[in-house]
């Protein structure tokens, strides 16, 4: 039996390209003392701290050890976690299991990146595999084109489709006061957009950002003295793919489908009692490090079949006063701080469900959402918040 | 105080760690087939059967020791699918950036197996899903053992 916990608080910082005004402590700080203030607690409150980024990006690892005055985890219990691009959603998912051993009462997870103290790309490239493939890899870009456009053809999806989702992503991200990108788009703006591998061009693919976002999470009793409303973490689960001999895919027979995210999906649905997710979740934010991303995957969260889900942003399906927003947030392609865009997509959704989430809150009510991570090699996580226990 | 006479304060600093991998005994014999006879070699999973190309030790899926019984691929081989590159991206084992835009293409090798590489035709109208390709290596003078022994894939007539 594991004991039921919350949300009680989210704290995020502004997103920019660079924070030459901050150093990584300072800015980590920003998230982690706007979580505090709006779960009203003071650090003395935490029992214990997980915490992530990608320690490549800054160049120095024992990032838990240098983050401790920042978040406030001296002589506490906690530990680091990195997956890659996921790192975000595995810290939140690491903070859950944490609050749910029943081992501590407040949990603080925080997930950070600073992507101003290196050339990222570059950075990236360091999760291919040296021996074999590092050569000729085309990054997160060429990996993501690739998928991009066999989706195109297994879908029957035209370059507008990916433009249209651009253009929402954009829309909400201008409504939300910490997004890094707000580029008051058009859809001529983004099919005009240069192109970097096709089917995506430039304004399609994530930006690198500099920021970070904290999550307090409580178990039950302490969750109800602490907030007035509660976010409850219904449940959460992740799945991994193995190696892949070429990059973004485990073998001939897989196509778009990353697989794993569609395991993680189908198992947190069948525990959960979920027969109709697209009817029973209200809103999902999605990781999706291109536009494109948003379509391939919906058809693996069981949303629609991969021939429909072009036909959703058609419809204005997942648009912010649509049935099922998507993203209202702007999502990863807006603000992409990598080692917090995973915890950014719990909060956001976490934020949806109090109602608090400001200029880009969803038209429709959410009693149900669903917020997920991705990164490099297929690591996946979905986690299942709910506004009533 | 005027905040606006603190100067923010940027430390540069270029970190270069040379490495040495190890290849494994597995990807280690298809390098050397790579080296000496131009040949791709590959094992099998012996539970699910399906081809394991690089060759490694345990199949991911299974868990189980994979085969020690060798199989060759190809060397010829179907384009399966292919994207242009329009952006400048450094070469990382030589740190030049490749001339754009190309073509990256994923090539099935006859018999199974994978292989992600570039292709000699550089012209988007004589790019087909499905062209028959063939690997071109470096003399053998050139070849060290990786994959960079091969240069590209170039077009067949068959």
């Amino acid at each position: 039996m594991r004991e039921r916990i919350a949300i009680v608080g989210v704290g995020q910082t502004y997103h920019k390209s660079k924070r030459p005004d901050v150093n990584d402590v300072e800015m980590i700080n920003e998230a982690v003392n706007a979580a505090l203030n709006d779960a009203q607690l003071h650090p003395k409150d935490i029992d214990a701290v997980v915490m992530g980024n990608i320690d490549f990006f800054e160049g120095r690892y024992l990032s838990d050890m240098w983050t401790v005055d920042g978040i406030g985890s001296y002589l506490k219990a906690g530990f680091k976690v990195h997956t890659g691009g996921t790192t975000g959603g595995t810290v939140a998912n690491c903070g859950f299991f944490v609050a749910a051993s029943g081992l501590f009462d407040v949990v603080l997870a925080v997930g950070y990146q600073k992507q101003d103290a290196c050339d990222s790309r570059a950075a990236l490239m360091t999760w291919s595999d040296p021996v074999w493939d590092r050569h000729i890899h085309k990054g997160a870009i060429g990996l993501h084109a690739r998928r991009a456009a066999l989706y195109m053809r297994a879908s029957g999806a035209q370059e507008i489709h990916g433009a249209m989702v651009r253009v929402k992503e954009d829309k909400g991200a201008c409504l939300n006061p910490y997004a890094h990108l707000k580029l008051n788009l058009t859809i001529e703006d983004v099919l005009n957009s240069p192109p970097l591998v096709y089917p995506l061009r430039r304004v399609h693919m994530c930006p690198t950002s500099c920021g970070a976002c904290a999550l307090v999470i409580a178990t039950e009793k302490k969750a109800k003295k602490i907030s007035r409303k509660p976010v409850w973490v219904k449940d959460w689960t992740e799945a991994h793919l193995e190696k892949a001999p070429v990059p973004g895919i485990g073998s001939p027979e897989e196509e778009v489908s990353i697989n794993a995210l569609e395991t993680a999906a189908t198992k947190l649905y069948r525990r959960n009692g979920i027969t109709n997710p697209r009817k029973e979740i209200h809103l999902i934010e999605m990781y999706g490090p291109t536009s494109w991303s948003e379509l391939q995957w919906l058809p693996e969260l069981h949303i629609c079949d991969l021939k429909d889900s072009w036909k959703l942003i058609e419809k204005g399906v997942t648009e912010i006063d649509g049935e099922l927003p998507v993203n209202p947030s702007g999502g990863v392609v807006a603000t992409n701080p990598i080692g917090a865009s995973g915890t950014l997509r719990v909060a956001e959704a976490a934020l949806q469900i109090r109602g608090d989430a400001g200029g880009h809150q969803v038209t429709r009510e959410v009693d149900r959402a669903l917020a997920t991570a991705y990164g490099a090699g297929g690591w996946n996580v979905v986690v299942l918040l709910e506004k009533n226990l | 105080m005027a905040e606006k006479s603190l100067e923010q304060v940027k430390i540069s600093i270029r970190v270069e760690i040379p490495y040495l991998w190890t290849a494994g005994k597995y990807l280690a014999r298809l390098y050397n087939e790579i080296k000496e006879n131009e040949r791709f070699v590959a094992n099998k999973c012996p539970k699910c059967g399906r081809i394991l190309f690089p060759p490694r030790i345990v199949c991911g899926r299974c868990h189980v020791r994979a085969s020690d019984e060798w199989i060759e691929l190809g060397p010829r081989g179907t384009v399966k699918d292919y994207t242009i590159v329009y952006y400048s991206m450094k070469d990382p084992s030589t740190g030049k950036p490749r001339p754009e835009p190309y073509p990256h293409a994923v090539i099935v090798l006859d018999g199974g197996g994978l292989i992600q590489h570039y292709l000699e035709e550089t012209d988007p109208e004589k790019l087909r899903v499905g062209m028959r390709v063939e690997p071109v290596f470096k003399p053998k003078s050139e070849r060290v053992g990786h994959p960079t022994d091969i240069r590209y894939f170039r077009t067949v007539e068959e």
